[in-house]
């Protein structure tokens, strides 16, 4: 089982994630704000400085629509890693969109583990309890190190 | 659900690399999540609107803005990708995501 955490002044349900960029030969840890409502996957532009991304590098620019309207993101293959209580490392490759840094952006604003990945696990969200689980039903890859 | 290519699968291996290395920078870094989690009063009373890196359990570096903190981070040679960044938002800032 993969185990959360809720802010505790914020009260926002976060998982940590290693991310590797296999292109761009970065990779990092970040907490990811889970969103049941986020289609996808996204990384957010304050998380791309701190793991060091040349946005020079990026391709594949797409508009993505939130409540604020829209926003350019690139799209950047990746793979997400995620640890559970039993020491397995479980593997999701997917295409991670990477917010373009703009004007109006908070700076804080979290990077967001969407559906792409959250469909495949079974969430127990229970903020009152402070639990925040997920039950595995299926990785790209699941290793026991 | 789609099936990977092969390129995908290679690029899995190649990310995990050693997989006992890749447990160990995620232990580290929910490690220093904890610390954050724990002392956030603390934390928002110290560095209020400011961004903080932690790293080892310890705020390693605090800065007003994101890029003077991640040169302060450069400078201290902590290891980039592996430390918690976090702004200690006092106004509690509201989100609808």
């Amino acid at each position: 089982m993969l185990k959360g955490s809720f802010g505790k002044a914020s009260g926002r349900p976060f998982i940590e994630s290693k991310i590797d960029f296999p292109r761009l030969q970065i990779s990092g840890t970040v907490k990811l704000l889970v969103d049941t409502g986020a289609d996808n996957c996204i990384l957010m532009p304050a998380d791309c400085d701190m793991l060091g991304i040349d946005w020079s590098q990026l391709r594949g620019g797409q508009n993505v629509f939130g409540v604020g309207g829209s926003s350019k993101t690139y799209r950047e293959p990746a793979v997400l890693m995620f640890e559970d209580d039993d020491n397995r490392l479980h593997s999701y490759s997917t295409p991670l969109a990477i917010m373009a840094p703009a004007p109006t952006q908070l700076p804080q604003m979290p990077s967001l583990l969407g559906r792409d990945i959250l469909s495949r696990w079974k969430m127990t969200y229970d903020p009152i309890f402070e639990i925040l689980t997920f039950e595995v039903h299926s990785a790209d890859q699941t290793l026991q190190p | 659900m789609a099936r990977l290519t092969e390129q995908q699968l290679r690029e899995i291996d190649e990310a995990i690399g050693d997989p006992k290395e890749t447990v160990r920078q995620l232990r580290e870094y929910r490690r220093d999540m904890e610390f954050l989690l724990s002392n956030e009063d603390r934390l928002l009373k110290d560095y209020p609107k400011q961004w903080i890196a932690i790293y080892d359990s310890e705020v390693k570096a605090a800065a007003e803005s994101l890029q003077s903190l991640l040169v302060a981070m450069a400078d201290l040679g902590l290891p980039k990708g592996n430390v918690v960044v976090q702004f200690m938002d006092t106004e509690q800032t509201k989100l609808i995501l």
